[in-house]
């Protein structure tokens, strides 16, 4: 084929164009560590890249998850090993004071200091970590979830709860949630939660639209919901149906003690009952339906801003209901009035429900710890070997890049050498 | 022959190694210059000519009679030329493509920390701290930083891709419409100089001559209008060089027809017109290119991203409006609701005539319509059945029978059909159908052959919805009717005003649902984060593409067909580059100056002349002696 100069010199341009190239792409690689510097550099590569960060990312802030609510966890213990060691003074106090041997001034004495220990449990129970209370259930910053009403004597005669008993919940993987908190409802609950309805039926198999008028809606009991058609029902298909219903953590009896039959709602374990009736018109001044006619609850109890009756029950109603507090506030007057038969025995009794229960929840605050610990394991896990396979899909093999890049150099040399051999090249030189 | 006949001889010589000698000057001047061809010069011996003799009529031998320069022709291989053409067209085809494709690679900026991908990852992030800590300011501030970053990245990537391309309607402002405005105007220009070269060669070719210059000329000038599109040349008729683009003639002869780039009115794009009449159909070279992508590649971005802020939109308000605030209330929109069009129909929830007997107040989905439940005593429609019948949606058939379908069900069957419609229950039970972005975000048609759509609150009792806005009537009484988003929906992608004024509106929390209507009323307490936990899960969520994709996936199916786009690109310039280096060289062998040649040819006409004034010099000399020397 005929060469000319013109072809000569495309030829040897376009070649040094070409390995310029070659070599910019590779300077990038060194320079930035990754191979791919735009996405049709490899384009399945760069979306592996992008889902394997993005995959990386959502492990580490699981981490992170885990170990905010590790943290909270420890917190939680640290409070509760306090409550513990209120409990037992108490209960050591408890003994001495069931001897007849103390005086009633001793007692006395006594009795002032199970109240001051009274006002370090309400302390206890208001603890916080972060700025948020750990124990007032999802109300954890609009204020203090006990709150203390005391005497003119400065004696603690209530302690009320301002808090509720939903739960706080992280995301510790990918669709997996785990509580957090334990709130005071559960903690300081002593007894079962009972309450006997204020208004009885003359007969349990009877419908109860003789008694109550007739009406039909939903009950909520610990958020379940349960239909009832007092045109249909009777007591006895009511208990039958709640019964029926495990998620409410509710029974219910029957009780005939006051010469009619009674409606008893009483929860499974130490915990509080949230019971309403469900307006289906959103009418929160006054709430009718058969809870509020049976008279367990009150319906005109407004709402509180978390969604809940928590002091509710209807004033005719019988509650049973002993918290940590109530307990304390019980034994420190059973001392004041010298009531040993009670020191000695109920109060006995209900001072270790409350450290069982205590220890209960204990137990399970340890088992979740141990829960996030197994998954930080495993997640940490996860993102090394995510991080390996992102390492592998885009970083740059050094050694390998900078060995190209010398090749490439040293074919460039002679590439440029040869074209001023080339270009020297020419008839002209030889003739005269 | 004469010894004067001889000298005209040599002069003869003279004159043609002259000729040559400049033709050779001509090539090595021009060794070059772009398109030009080496010419040669043809030489022939002239006629001989039969000698007068004294003793025979004519005399032994004829006589030659010098040499003569017949033409002088430019050395070019027309099927070469043909080729070189052809892939000199699909280079900048590709190179234009390469070009576009790789701007908007830039535009994604994909792998990176700063692109759209790490922005979203960020945001996610931010959700998960909130969920860790929804009572703090610090942290709320955060997520609304970080929502504002990835609005404020979609919105600029969208106004970029635009800039480049622009949509239907924005006219010439955009990069590729100037760019295609500047071409036509060189076509323009380019013809009217072929034009200007044609009579020139004409007037030249009238004489005789072969122009060869004014060949390279126009020849030069069909290339350079074959880069920008495809030309067709026909040279047959010797008076009719006629040059065609897009089925159109360009330059026919003498004369050159004008081009124009000018606004259609039915879609508002700009396109090429021939003399203000034609609508041109291009192929190849770099307009073609800028065509498709401004009419293919750079909507499907464009569209990909406005699919994006309207899925994310919507699918993130449904959850965050049933979430409560750090203030207890409730209902608020994370993102800024999509501005709407004026006419269409994107979105439809019923308001049913007649909602289920009191008992419950939100319809049960998972019974059968016509059922009822004996565990919680829940009547749908057992006292007034609908029955059965068929949908007709989009076109598609769906067929239905109340007595034993549950709404689930139905709106299950509905979405199988992938007829463009989805179907859902919301959370109060109503039936709701949306459009997807497969049908242009449009509901075309609604009928029934029964009674559901009517009962559910939907259309009216036996009317059927065909797309029309007069149609709207036919649609129930208190059905609630959402216009199909704005186009630009990328655009006003934005952080609803609510949460920018008030960071404790982000929802974080659950709430419950105190009167069982579907929709919760309180909130569950500030330390709740159900809703928020959602929000955050929502990254793995399947809500794009009728629910077959998550936000992660659909973005990565669309950088992925960028980078095999600018990929292909790529590599076909490379492969086509290479291809016509070596066509070129093919064409350089046959038409290039080989500076060489020329030196030996200089040579060759030198000692020619050379000799050629020697013989005359003798013959001069033989003459004097004649002359001077006899008698």
């Amino acid at each position: 084929m005929r060469v000319t100069q013109a072809t000569a010199y495309t030829t040897v341009l376009s070649n040094l164009q070409k390995n310029l190239e070659k070599a910019d792409y590779l300077n990038y690689t060194i320079s930035s560590g990754s191979t791919i510097r735009y996405t049709s550099d490899d384009p399945v590569g760069a979306c592996q890249t992008i889902a394997y960060g993005s995959d990386i990312s959502r492990t580490e802030q699981y981490l992170e998850n885990i170990a905010d609510a590790d943290d909270w966890l420890l917190a939680t213990d640290n409070a509760m090993s306090a409550v513990g060691d209120i409990l037992k003074r108490v209960r050591t106090l408890t003994v001495q004071g069931s001897n007849d041997t103390y005086t009633a001034e001793e007692r006395e004495d006594i009795a002032s200091e199970i109240n001051e220990l009274l006002e370090e449990l309400v302390n206890d129970a208001n603890t916080q970590y972060g700025g948020r209370y750990l124990f007032g259930g999802t109300e954890t910053v609009s204020g203090s979830p006990y709150t203390v009403t005391r005497n003119s004597e400065g004696l603690v005669t209530e302690v009320g709860y301002n808090g509720d008993s939903e739960a706080i919940n992280r995301e510790v993987d990918e669709n997996t949630t785990l509580q957090i908190n334990i709130s005071g409802t559960d903690l300081f609950q002593v007894t079962n939660h009972v309450v006997t309805a204020g208004v009885g039926v003359a007969d349990q198999t009877a419908t109860l639209d003789a008694t109550v008028g007739a009406s039909q809606g939903y009950l909520s009991i610990n958020g379940e919901k349960v239909y009832y058609d007092t045109t249909a029902d009777s007591l006895d298909d009511l208990v039958a149906r709640i019964n029926a219903t495990p998620q409410t953590g509710v029974t219910a009896t029957i009780d005939t003690t006051a010469g009619n039959a009674r409606l008893v709602l009483s929860s499974d374990d130490p915990e509080q009952m949230t019971l309403y009736d469900v307006d289906r018109n959103g009418n929160t001044a006054f709430r009718e339906g058969l809870l509020n006619d049976l008279q367990i609850v009150d319906g005109s109890v407004a709402l509180d801003s978390g969604g809940n009756y928590v002091d509710n029950i209807h004033a005719n109603a019988t509650e049973t209901k002993v918290t940590a507090f109530s307990l304390l506030i019980k034994v420190r007057d059973d001392l004041l009035n010298s009531d040993a038969d009670a020191l000695g025995g109920e109060d006995l009794e209900l001072l270790d429900a409350a450290q069982d229960q205590l220890l209960k929840l204990r137990a399970e605050v340890g088992g979740r710890q141990n829960r996030l610990e197994q998954k930080a394991t495993r997640l940490a896990d996860y993102k090394v070997q995510m991080t390996e396979l992102l390492a592998n899909t885009s970083d740059t093999d050094i050694s390998k890049a900078v060995l190209e890049l010398t090749q490439l150099q040293s074919v460039q040399t002679a590439a440029l050498q040869a074209a001023s051999k080339i270009f020297n090249l020419s008839l002209m030189n030889y003739m005269g | 022959m004469s010894l004067m006949g001889a000298i005209a001889m040599g002069s003869k010589t003279l004159d043609a190694m002259q000729q040559a000698l400049s033709v050779t000057g001509q090539n090595i001047a021009n060794a070059n210059t772009e398109g030009y061809s080496r010419q040669v010069v043809n030489l022939s011996a002239t006629d001989p000519l039969a000698v007068d003799s004294i003793y025979r009529t004519v005399s032994a031998g004829m006589v030659g009679t010098g040499v003569e320069v017949t033409s002088i022709e430019r050395v070019r291989d027309t099927f070469i030329d043909a080729r070189v053409s052809d892939e000199k067209s699909s280079l900048g085809y590709w190179e234009r493509m390469e070009d576009i494709t790789h701007q908007i690679e830039l535009i994604y900026n994909e792998p990176s920390d700063s692109s759209l991908s790490a922005l979203m990852d960020k945001f996610w992030s931010s959700l998960e701290d909130l969920s860790n800590n929804p009572e703090s300011t610090a942290v709320r501030s955060t997520v609304l930083q970080n929502a504002q970053a990835l609005t404020n990245m979609v919105n600029g990537m969208y106004a970029q891709l635009q800039a480049l391309g622009g949509s239907a309607g924005t006219g010439a402002d955009n990069a590729i419409d100037q760019e295609l405005a500047t071409d036509v105007e060189s076509l323009n220009g380019w013809a009217k100089e072929i034009a200007a070269v044609n009579v020139a060669i004409k007037n030249a070719e009238a004489t005789g001559d072969n122009p060869n210059d004014l060949y390279d000329r126009r020849d030069l000038l069909v290339g350079k209008i074959n880069e920008l599109v495809d030309v067709n040349v026909t040279n047959n008729d010797p008076d009719e060089y006629r040059v065609t683009v897009g089925g159109m003639v360009l330059v026919q002869g003498l004369h050159s027809f004008e081009l124009t780039y000018d606004q259609d009115a039915l879609d508002g794009k700009n396109y090429v017109y021939w003399e203000g009449k034609e609508k041109l159909q291009l192929s190849g070279g770099e307009m073609t290119a800028l065509f498709e992508t401004r009419d293919e590649t750079l909507p499907f971005h464009l569209d990909a991203l406005n699919e994006f802020a309207v899925s994310f939109t919507e699918a993130f308000n449904e959850i965050h409006q049933y979430g409560f605030g750090l203030d207890g209330k409730t209902g608020r929109d994370f993102f800024a609701p999509l501005a709407t069009q004026d006419e269409g129909i994107y979105q439809l929830t019923g308001n049913p005539l007649d909602m289920p007997p009191t008992n419950t107040y939100v319809m049960q989905a998972d019974v059968a319509l016509d059922g009822g439940s004996a565990t919680t005593a829940v009547v749908n429609y057992e006292n007034d059945p609908i029955g059965a019948g068929k949908l007709q949606l989009n076109g598609y058939t769906v067929a239905y029978n109340c007595a034993t379908d549950s709404l689930n069900a139905i709106v299950a069957r509905i979405n199988d059909q992938e007829c463009g419609v989805i179907a859902s229950v919301d959370p109060t039970g109503r039936l709701q159908l949306t459009a997807t972005a497969g049908a242009d975000y449009t509901i075309t048609s609604l009928d029934d052959t029964g009674t559901l759509l009517s009962r559910l609150g939907i259309l009216a009792a036996g009317a059927h919805y065909d797309g029309s806005s007069d149609s709207e009537a036919d649609l129930a009484n208190g059905v609630a009717l959402t216009r199909p988003p704005a186009a630009d929906a990328a655009m006003r992608f934005a952080v609803s005003e609510d949460i920018r004024n008030d960071l404790d509106a982000i929802a974080a929390a659950g709430g419950t649902d105190t009167n069982l209507d579907g929709i919760p009323e309180v909130t569950l307490g500030e330390g709740n984060t159900d809703v928020i936990t959602a929000l955050a899960a929502f990254k793995t969520n399947t809500v794009m593409e009728n629910g077959t994709a998550s936000f992660a996936d659909y973005y990565n199916g669309v950088v992925a067909k960028l980078g095999v786009d600018a990929q292909v690109a790529a590599s076909k310039v490379d492969s086509q580059t290479t291809l016509v280096e070596n066509l070129t060289a093919l064409q350089d062998s046959v038409s290039g100056v080989s500076l060489d040649d020329e030196m030996t040819n200089l040579l060759k006409f030198q000692r020619g002349f050379e000799a050629a004034s020697r013989f005359i010099t003798i013959i001069d000399s033989c003459l004097d002696k004649i002359i001077n020397g006899m008698g």
